[in-house]
């Protein structure tokens, strides 16, 4: 699975894309949230982690595009955040934030939501795929209906 | 009555002993000049009679327009600066008066001290500057002994007892014990009490110390409690430590330097870097002080001087400032270091040593524990920066991002980092990260030359040029 990652902190960066790739996700870091969003547009990510304070784009407005961006397959957002205060998590929530990992993160917790997020985005495919299945049964079924009597 | 002994059992003479026999030695003579909290010293050589023995002339130039035309002008008055130009201007004046009629049978000193004792409010630093500037012999060269001291009594009459006691101890190991500066350390304090008095600076110099390294002599100072920190510069000198301190922005690396590395070096250049980017903090004001402390010298059970100087003739060749501490909690250095500045201070740490900062056995004599150590250390906005260590078999870093703490402790690390208490560095340079520094000694004890490349040429220099850790020459693949 590919993971978008943004995060301005080059220490964070690296642990993550260590930790990640250990995990066997391929990993795209990126510096900020332009960037990523940059990359966001460029290609197909089931999963974006971001770091909340980011200079040019933070996360929950980095959040908040992917959003509204309009790509069919869904795509699980984790916010990286030293913010602790309600607030804060409504504000991450409301931008479409799917979950948090505090800093400083623990490895196992971080590996426990991804595996979460991971389910979630295989659960979502296979909703779509038998979405997808149904509408051509529909179709189908539509083709049959329409042919004249003989 | 008991006679009280040190441990190699010389008596230890009271006050009163000691002023008698200087009295009744008539080979030292000399001057009294004192600023400050009386004329407790002099006070001394009266009441034990016998004093025309020893005083040639007892003054008290405590008018500060009197003292600058005895001594010259000044900019403190409680200094080392005017505390040298009373030794001096004195010891000209009775070698000038005195040398012709009685010098080849006497051996001239002059006693001096500044003193700032407990004011009336009780809101000034008590502290004071003693010396001594002496002949140990007739007719020889001069040798002076300097010590500063805080007076920690709260009551002014007993800082002036505590001050006259420390001049008679000074003035007599300076006349019967020069020739032994450890046992003339020691006896610094006989008749007093750290908790009343800290001496945290001495500098030996003259004829009679030139074998004398005065860095042994201040970590003698630590090692037998006379004080908790001592403080010397690259080039030797001991400083006295407000004289370093006093309002400046305080940068501390803590380690064994055992020796110092690459990754010593680094971690201080990351952290320099980073604090000069703290608000209101001018990077030429950082002092940097790398501390080793007490607990670090005695790993090995007992204190090896040679291995200290070693390690501090390494320091000093990266042009570092030592502190040596008996501070092991952090939060103790962190008092210690905000008695000088209200400035900000940080301390700059590896991993390994914050793990050791959130072991709670080193806070159970504390009634608030780990809680009540992290609000001593943290306070006046002090804060840690990080180096991150690097797992060599792995490959993993470990960092404040994802350090790891015991669970119960997991939410007050947390919030720490949150309040930016504690940083990460995060402009260190990468390929100092395998560097330990038990690596390099265990490459030199087996003669594997490799370790030159993991400290800087010069100490790799200075460690071939004197063996130190165990170098063999001309032995190493």
């Amino acid at each position: 699975m590919k993971i978008l990652v943004a995060d301005d902190d080059p220490v964070s960066r690296r642990l993550l894309q260590n930790y990640l790739q250990k995990w066997g996700y391929e990993v795209v870091v990126t510096l900020n949230g332009a960037e990523a969003w940059g990359k966001f547009e460029q290609e197909d990510f089931p999963m974006v982690i971001s770091d909340w304070m980011m200079p040019e784009m933070d996360g929950p407005e980095l959040i908040r595009r992917i959003r509204a961006g309009g790509k069919t397959n869904y795509v699980y957002t984790i916010l990286l955040t030293a913010r602790s205060d309600k607030q804060d998590m409504v504000k991450g929530m409301e931008a479409g934030a799917d979950d948090f990992v505090s800093k400083p993160f623990d490895r196992d917790e971080l590996q426990v939501r991804l595996r979460a997020g991971e389910r979630i985005i295989k659960l979502e495919r296979a909703l779509e795929q038998q979405n997808q299945a149904l509408r051509e049964a529909q179709a189908a079924l539509k083709t049959v209906d329409n042919r004249p009597v003989e | 009555m008991a006679i009280a002994v040190r441990a190699d059992e010389t008596e230890i003479l009271d006050t009163h002993q000691k002023a008698l026999r200087i009295n009744l030695d008539q080979r030292h003579y000399g001057t009294f000049a004192e600023i400050g909290a009386g004329q407790e010293v002099v006070r001394w050589f009266f009441q034990v009679g016998g004093a025309a023995g020893t005083i040639a002339k007892s003054i008290s130039a405590y008018d500060m327009a009197v003292s600058d035309t005895h001594y010259g002008k000044c900019e403190r008055y409680v200094s080392r600066q005017r505390l040298q130009s009373m030794l001096d201007c004195e010891y000209e004046n009775i070698i000038s008066q005195l040398s012709k009629t009685r010098g080849d049978s006497t051996a001239f000193f002059v006693f001096a001290d500044t003193v700032s004792a407990r004011n009336f409010k009780g809101t000034n630093e008590c502290h004071g500057w003693l010396g001594v500037k002496f002949q140990a012999r007739p007719n020889d060269d001069d040798s002076q002994i300097i010590i500063h001291v805080r007076m920690l009594d709260g009551d002014n009459a007993l800082q002036q007892e505590s001050l006259g006691i420390v001049g008679v101890n000074l003035l007599y190991g300076a006349s019967f014990l020069h020739h032994e500066p450890e046992q003339f350390v020691e006896s610094l304090l006989d008749s007093l009490s750290i908790q009343r008095l800290e001496i945290d600076m001495i500098e030996f110099s003259g004829i009679a110390f030139r074998q004398v390294d005065n860095r042994v002599m201040s970590l003698k100072l630590v090692q037998l409690g006379l004080s908790n920190a001592a403080m010397f510069a690259a080039d030797g000198t001991v400083l006295q430590p407000s004289e370093v301190l006093y309002k400046k922005p305080i940068l501390v690396e803590r380690g064994s330097f055992r020796p110092v590395t690459y990754v010593n070096v680094d971690m201080l250049r990351c952290a320099h870097e980073r604090f000069s980017r703290e608000a209101e903090v001018k990077s030429e004001d950082i002092v940097q002080l790398m501390e080793i402390t007490m607990s670090s010298l005695l790993s090995t059970g007992t204190l090896d001087y040679r291995d200290f100087l070693a390690r501090v003739d390494l320091l000093a060749a990266e042009g570092m400032t030592v502190l040596i501490s008996s501070y092991f909690e952090y939060y103790r250095l962190a008092a210690y270091l905000a008695r000088y500045t209200k400035k900000q201070i940080v301390i700059t740490m590896g991993i390994a040593s914050l793990r050791e900062l959130f072991n709670e056995k080193y806070y159970v004599q504390l009634e608030g524990g780990i809680l009540e150590s992290f609000g001593r250390l943290f306070k006046n906005e002090l804060k840690l920066y990080i180096y991150p260590l690097l797992d060599v078999a792995t490959g993993d870093l470990t960092a404040v991002q994802n350090f790891e703490v015991a669970p119960r402790l997991r939410k007050l690390y947390g919030y720490l980092v949150e309040r930016g208490c504690i940083e990460q560095l995060d402009n260190f340079n990468d390929k100092y990260l395998s560097i330990f520094a038990c690596d390099v000694l265990r490459k030199i004890e087996d003669n594997d030359a490799s370790w030159e490349e993991m400290v800087p040429p010069e100490v790799a220099e200075i460690i071939k040029r004197r063996g130190f850790f165990g170098y063999q020459p001309g032995s190493q693949s």
